[in-house]
């Protein structure tokens, strides 16, 4: 056995049953979306190697739960260190596609580390949090946190990954106003990076300037930059109320949609399974957010607490952006739908988030071992 | 750690407030949007491609083809596509289609570069062919270059009954014939196919997804059959041939029925080719041809006056030679006279005296009458584009010198079809009936819409008349002027005819027409044969030269029909008295056939790979019966070929299609 019956008791299975729903329906959608357009003769190959991964991730959770989140405390730092060196690596010998460096080979396995950035930043915030928790009310505090995230964010974004960074923002407003931090100074932060926004338009690449003028109006370039979104849009649409079927979406599976694996699995989604299949997912999601805030008030320390926070700040604005770019309600941005989109990076670090909340539920009482 | 909870619940609000936000957008889309945005997905993702069903097909009466629609591809391209997309290089499509499609590769290179959004380049290609370029547009992803289906119409039997059936455009319409007649019904609906394309625009696995049968088009059975036609066409081929005539006419029709079993125009065509030929070909001369009549038109004449008691069989007439009326002198055809006679000598050597004489006991509109209700001057409706009506005279001017040239054949027009239907009256008790030529319109499931039944007109004459008047008809082939229509062992009646032929487009005469008409057998008639030989060389007259057709004709029809001989048989009988048997025979009988063994007896020929017309020819050639089974070509015979065949023995020739013509829905190309 893995895990001792005590440890069995304490995990939340109800957790544990919305993220196996979930990866069972992206690995669907995923053979879905890829048996007709991969390349080569394994129609499956996608399906696989997610399947084989989620089995992995499953394995690697069950025996890091065996050791206490707190030994992310010590862990922390080098992590971020770690991090660093990944981001820059990236830089240096990291492979282009889409017109971004993301990815490093390393051996069959290409690794997007960005993806477990944020997984690190969260540990790192969490535990410098903890540390300078007194400190949240004073400007000084507030700024040693956005210098600590601010390197591995500035790293994201030269890659350019728009998207992860946001993700990182979102990330440390959600675990420094839990942490405590003042509300007001936030408040006028927030503001700052409004009004930032200008500025920043300027360093944006050409093609992220585009995504944000045609989510205001896809049709200004309907086959270039606005073609994901109301290709996606139109995807959704036609599934109506019950959707077409497993494999039966045409827009998904005759090349009209690219990336329907992976950014954009939730318009093969909303094709083949309609407003059902649709609520359906969200409602899991749903299911795993909130498991995930009670886990958090439930923490046995600040340290959990704040990983907690960080998790799910983490799992909630992927959801928002990534569903919002299907939909046309949010600017295209690469962030992949945690759990069901095909990527094992993805994969592997929104996996150890959930180990994390169930690790925190674990040993929710102050004194357990 | 109050604060902290505070906080949690206010991140959960938030979260909880995205979700919503998403939850609605959802919802929107696949409720509200979704109608439009599935509209907008077909629009992309399916393309409407129209499509013409397939036409009906055309039957004869046993349900052998006469015409018949496979689907078949046709090339087109795009070019404005193709020099947008710069993709293509129409030079090496040209190459590569150049031999597939028999043009040459400069033409192709034009077309594939010419300023327009749609060329053909080829249209009905055959399957190989078709097959072929699609494999090279699916491999070299040749986007701008693609096939469109559409139907092709085949006359499996080439010129059998060309004017009848008639033939279709390239675009699928009737021009002639049947195919113009029946247009409306044969021709298959144009329906719109939804197709899957993917992005790129190519049909995903040429999925059909719509199918509608219904609009197929209707199957048309025709009542002729089609061993009797290649009989009657063979016949008539030989007479033209052995005449060198203008064109000829032959109907078979059947007296009880009003059916056409057989109609033949000369000159004629292959509707499979029908462009080639010349348009005059495609002329139906046995309906659209108006002639003068002449002797053929007398028993019309002897029915009037015997069904108003005018005259009787053997009543006494006096034939001088000749006959005058008003400024007007009638001569016979011979110039002599053969003194007193009765009205049956009349009858039988079509003497134009005793014909003026008797016409002139009735009334000018007593006359017309009878020639109307004969169905003269009007269209028979026969359900043919191009019907003449014929002329008649009008009974306001008619004097007496128009009516005796009307007793005689002369002055009025006729049709073929007017003057078959009305000596079919006699032959039928005196009964005329419409005549008809459709005889079944089925739809593509099967079910009967239009069935067509014997459609009586009017009683003419009194049955009885009509006996007593083909019991002088059945003379004129036995010891009269049609002794050349005689068939051995059967008991026929007819009349010959030769007339003046009226100059086309009007304006005196040149020429002749011989014509013969008769039917039998005559104690119960199933077929009325009419010959008509347009402007014939050499010999002109309608016992010389249309009696033999006619003798053709019925001699195989009776065969066919397998009608028993009539032992007692009046030609029989004049022949054991009168000729010596050994003088008559050596004219009467045709040359030896080709084929015959050294016994004398026809040798049954390897009939395989014939179809069912040029099986018809070889064996009637050789004087054997034939069995007809199935329709295509012949891929069995009941007898093997070489052996010596019995004399009536009939041989049975099963045909069939070597690849099933692709007759209706279900069936779908890939």
């Amino acid at each position: 056995m893995l895990l001792s019956s005590r440890q069995v008791k304490r995990i939340d299975w109800l957790l544990v049953a919305a993220v196996v729903v979930l990866a069972a329906v992206g690995m669907a959608v995923i053979a879905s979306a890829t048996h007709v357009n991969v390349p080569g003769e394994d129609r499956y190959w996608y399906l696989s190697r997610q399947g084989a991964f989620f089995i992995v991730n499953v394995l690697l959770v069950a025996g890091l739960l065996h050791f206490s989140y707190r030994n992310l405390l010590a862990a922390a730092r080098p992590l971020y260190a770690i991090n660093l060196v990944m981001l820059l690596a990236v830089m240096v010998v990291g492979q282009s596609a889409l017109g971004a460096q993301r990815w490093i080979q390393i051996g069959p396995i290409t690794l997007q580390p960005s993806e477990f950035s944020k997984i690190i930043m969260i540990i790192a915030l969490a535990e410098m949090l903890d540390r300078q928790r007194s400190q949240l009310a004073a400007w000084r505090g507030i700024l040693t946190v956005l210098a600590y995230v601010g390197v591995p964010f500035l790293l994201v974004l030269k890659q350019p990954d728009l998207g992860t960074a946001l993700v990182l923002v979102a990330i440390t407003l959600a675990m420094m106003y839990v942490a405590g931090a003042d509300g007001r100074k936030m408040a006028y932060l927030a503001l700052a990076a409004t009004a930032a926004c200008p500025v920043l338009w300027h360093f944006l690449h050409d093609y992220q300037k585009n995504r944000i003028l045609v989510f205001w109006d896809p049709n200004i370039d309907p086959l270039g930059a606005g073609y994901h979104i109301i290709q996606s849009q139109i995807a959704i649409g036609s599934g109506q109320l019950l959707g077409k079927g497993l494999f039966g979406g045409t827009q998904s599976q005759l090349n009209f949609l690219p990336e329907n694996h992976t950014d954009f699995i939730f318009a093969v989604i909303g094709e083949e399974f309609g407003l059902v299949g649709g609520l359906f997912v969200l409602f899991l999601y749903g299911v795993i957010l909130y498991r995930g805030l009670r886990i958090a008030g439930e923490a046995g320390d600040n340290f959990g607490l704040l990983l907690v926070t960080g998790v799910v700040a983490m799992l909630a604005f992927h959801l928002l952006v990534n569903m919002g770019m299907t939909m046309g309600i949010m600017p295209v941005t690469g962030i992949p739908l945690p759990l069901l989109s095909y990527g094992v990076s993805s994969l592997t670090a929104n996996m150890i988030g959930v180990g994390i909340l169930l690790n925190v539920y674990m040993r929710r009482h102050k004194i357990m071992f | 750690m109050a604060t902290v909870q505070k906080r949690i619940v206010l991140v959960m609000l938030a979260v909880l407030a995205m979700l919503a936000a998403v939850v609605v957008r959802v919802a929107w889309l696949q409720a509200a949007r979704s109608d439009e945005l599935a509209a907008r997905l077909r629009g992309q993702v399916m393309d409407n491609k129209a499509i013409n069903m397939p036409r009906g097909p055309i039957y004869d009466r046993n349900g052998r083809e006469m015409a018949m629609s496979i689907t078949v591809k046709s090339l087109y391209a795009d070019p404005m596509l193709i020099r947008k997309e710069g993709k293509v290089d129409p030079a090496a499509v040209a190459r590569a289609i150049s031999p597939l499609l028999g043009l040459s590769e400069d033409e192709i290179v034009r077309k594939l570069t010419s300023d327009s959004g749609f060329v053909w380049l080829k249209r009905l290609l055959d399957k190989p062919a078709s097959d072929e370029i699609g494999r090279l547009i699916r491999e070299n992803g040749w986007n701008g270059v693609a096939f469109v289906e559409e139907s092709k119409r085949i006359y499996p039997n080439d010129e059998l009954a060309a004017q009848v059936i008639g033939f279709v455009g390239t675009d699928d319409n009737g021009l002639a014939g049947i195919e113009l007649e029946f247009d409306s019904k044969l021709r298959g609906g144009r329906y719109d196919q939804w197709v899957e394309t993917d992005m790129s625009g190519t049909p995903i696995f040429d999925s059909i997804i719509q199918y509608t049968s219904k609009r197929q088009g209707k199957a048309l059975y025709l009542t002729v059959d089609q061993v009797v036609q290649a009989i009657v066409e063979q016949a008539l081929d030989r007479g033209v041939q052995a005449t060198k005539a203008d064109g000829a006419v032959a109907i078979v029709l059947d007296p009880r029925t009003g059916e056409v079993l057989a109609m033949a125009s000369r000159p004629t065509f292959n509707p499979n080719r029908y462009e080639q030929a010349s348009p005059v070909s495609w002329r139906n001369r046995a309906i659209s041809m108006v002639y003068e009549p002449g002797s053929t038109f007398k028993p019309v004449v002897a029915a009037a006056a015997m069904q108003l008691g005018l005259v009787h069989p053997d009543d006494p007439l006096y034939d001088g030679g000749s006959v005058s009326v008003g400024e007007r002198v009638i001569k016979n055809w011979d110039g002599g006279g053969l003194g007193a006679v009765t009205f049956t000598d009349i009858v039988k050597y079509s003497v134009n005296t005793g014909f003026v004489q008797v016409g002139l006991r009735m009334t000018a509109d007593q006359e017309l009458d009878f020639v109307e209700k004969f169905g003269f001057g009007q269209p028979t409706r026969i359900s043919l584009p191009g019907e003449e009506s014929g002329i008649l005279f009008s009974r306001a001017d008619i004097t007496r010198s128009d009516q005796a040239s009307m007793s005689i054949g002369q002055g009025v027009a006729v049709t073929p079809i007017q003057l078959i239907r009305a000596i079919a009256a006699i032959a039928n008790g005196g009964l005329l009936l419409e005549p008809h030529i459709v005889r079944e319109i089925r739809d593509a499931e099967g079910g009967v819409e239009f069935d067509a039944s014997t459609t009586p007109v009017r009683q003419v004459i009194q049955p009885e008349v009509a006996a007593e008047l083909a019991k002088m008809m059945q003379q004129v082939i036995s010891d009269g002027s049609g002794k050349r229509a005689a068939v051995k062992g059967y008991n026929l009646a007819g009349k010959t005819g030769t007339a003046e032929r009226l100059r086309e487009g009007g304006g005196g005469y040149s020429g002749y027409i011989a014509s013969f008409v008769g039917f039998g057998p005559v104690e119960e008639p199933q077929f009325v044969v009419l010959v008509v030989i347009d402007n014939p060389k050499g010999l002109i007259y309608g016992g010389e030269i249309a009696a033999p057709v006619f003798r053709e004709i019925v001699s195989q029809l009776l065969s066919y029909r397998n009608v028993p001989r009539t032992v007692d048989s009046v030609v029989e009988q004049a022949a054991r008295t009168a000729a010596p048997p050994s003088g008559s025979d050596g004219k009467s009988s045709p040359p030896p056939p080709a084929g015959n063994g050294a016994t004398g007896r026809p040798v049954m020929p390897d009939l395989r790979g014939l179809n069912v017309r040029q099986v018809c020819t070889m064996l009637s050639d050789r004087g054997i019966g034939v069995r007809i089974n199935g329709s295509g070509l012949a891929v069995g015979q009941s007898v093997p070929p070489g052996r010596p065949l019995d004399e009536n023995e009939v041989v049975t020739v099963d045909f069939a299609w070597p690849v099933s013509p692709l007759a209706g829905p279900g069936r779908q190309e890939r």
